[in-house]
C-alpha cells in the first residue's frame, strides 16, 4: 500500500497539519514494514485524538472505517455480479409493459452507466484529496448530486433494485465523508453545518 | 472541551519515551521532523517511526512543551519552550536519581 493511500486515511485536521511533514520524511528514506505498522497505529490514534468526546469519537471513527469497508464490499459485489446490475429485470418489465422495448432498455442501460460514472467521479472527493478549502462541496453541488441520485432511484425504482440504491448511498457517504470530521485549516477548529461551503 | 494536562512526561503513556527523545533532540536548538529522527537514531540506535514521532509531537505541542516555527518549504522546525525545558530538566533529575540508586545497588551486589 502506498504512503499516499495510508495518509489519506488520517483525519482531515491531522492531514492539514502534519501530512506534508510526514510525506517529506518518507521521501528521505524508503517505507519499511515496521513504519507501515507504526503509521496504522498512528492513524487510529489520530482519529481518537481528533474527537472532543468519547461518544463523538466512536461515531466518527466507526463511520470512517465503515465507509472504507463498504467501498471494498461494493467493489467486490460489483465484481461478482458483473454487468448484471445494468440490465433491467423482470420486475421492471412488469412495471412498464407498454414501454418495455429493447430500445428503452438500451437507453436505460446507457443512462445507468452515465449516472454511475458521474457518481464515481462525485465520490472521489477533490477536497479530501487536496485539502484545499476552496474545493469543499457547495450546497448547489450537493443538491445536484442528490438530484442525480434521486433520479436514478425514482426512475429505476424497482423493489429488486435495492442494491443500486445501496451503492449510491455508499458513494454519497464517501462524497460527504468530510462532514464527519472537524476541519482545521488555520489553527482554529471549525464545524460548519454539514461541512458545506 | 478543554483537557486537563498532567505536567509530567509520564502522562503521555506509550508516547513518554519518544516525547523525551524529542525534547532531548530539541535541547540544542530547533529541528524539523527528519533532523529529529536522525538525531534520535544517533542517540538511541533506533529510528522512531513517523507515526510515533508525530503522535508525540502532537502531544508535546498540545501541552506547549514544544512549538512550531514558520515552515521552510514543507519542513516545519520545532523548538523547545521554557515549559518544555522545565519538564525535560525534571525528567533528567528523576533519571539521575534512579541511575544513582541502580549504580549503588550494582556496586553492593
Amino acid at each position: 500500500m502506498s504512503i499516499n493511500r495510508m495518509l489519506s486515511w488520517f483525519p482531515l485536521a491531522w492531514r492539514a497539519r502534519y501530512e506534508a511533514e510526514v510525506r517529506e520524511l518518507f521521501e528521505a528514506h524508503p517505507f519499511t514494514r515496521r513504519e507501515r505498522r507504526d503509521l496504522f497505529r498512528a492513524c487510529a490514534d489520530a482519529w481518537w485524538r481528533e474527537t472532543t468526546s468519547w461518544g463523538v469519537g466512536v461515531v466518527r471513527f466507526s463511520a470512517a472505517v465503515a465507509i472504507r469497508i463498504a467501498g471494498v464490499l461494493l467493489l467486490g459485489w460489483m465484481g461478482v455480479r458483473g454487468l448484471e446490475w445494468l440490465v433491467p429485470n423482470d420486475v421492471m418489465r412488469a412495471w412498464w409493459p407498454t414501454v418495455a422495448t429493447d430500445q428503452w432498455y438500451a437507453v436505460l442501460i446507457v443512462c445507468k452507466l452515465s449516472v454511475f460514472f458521474v457518481a464515481v467521479r462525485g465520490a472521489m472527493n477533490p477536497y479530501e484529496r487536496t485539502l484545499d478549502p476552496a474545493r469543499r462541496p457547495t450546497w448547489l453541488q450537493t443538491l445536484g448530486w442528490l438530484g442525480t441520485f434521486s433520479l436514478l432511484v425514482v426512475c429505476d425504482g424497482r423493489p429488486a433494485n435495492l442494491p443500486d440504491a445501496c451503492w449510491m448511498g455508499i458513494f454519497a457517504m464517501m462524497r460527504w465523508s468530510p462532514w464527519l470530521q472537524l476541519i482545521d485549516h488555520d489553527g482554529r477548529v471549525r464545524t460548519t453545518v454539514l461541512g458545506l461551503r | 472541551m478543554a483537557k486537563k494536562l498532567d505536567e509530567s512526561l509520564s502522562s503521555l503513556g506509550r508516547f513518554s519515551e519518544p516525547a523525551f527523545n524529542i525534547l532531548v533532540a530539541l535541547a540544542d536548538g530547533p529541528k524539523h521532523g527528519y533532523a529529529m529522527t536522525q538525531d534520535i537514531e544517533q542517540m538511541t540506535g533506533t529510528r522512531p517511526g513517523p507515526g510515533t514521532l508525530y503522535g508525540a509531537i502532537a502531544r508535546l505541542e498540545e501541552r506547549r512543551w514544544i512549538e512550531p516555527l514558520p515552515a521552510d518549504d514543507r519542513r516545519r522546525p520545532y523548538k523547545l519552550t521554557s515549559a518544555g525545558q522545565k519538564v525535560l530538566r525534571a525528567r533528567i533529575d528523576a533519571l539521575r536519581a534512579v541511575t544513582k540508586i541502580a549504580q549503588s545497588r550494582l556496586a553492593n551486589a
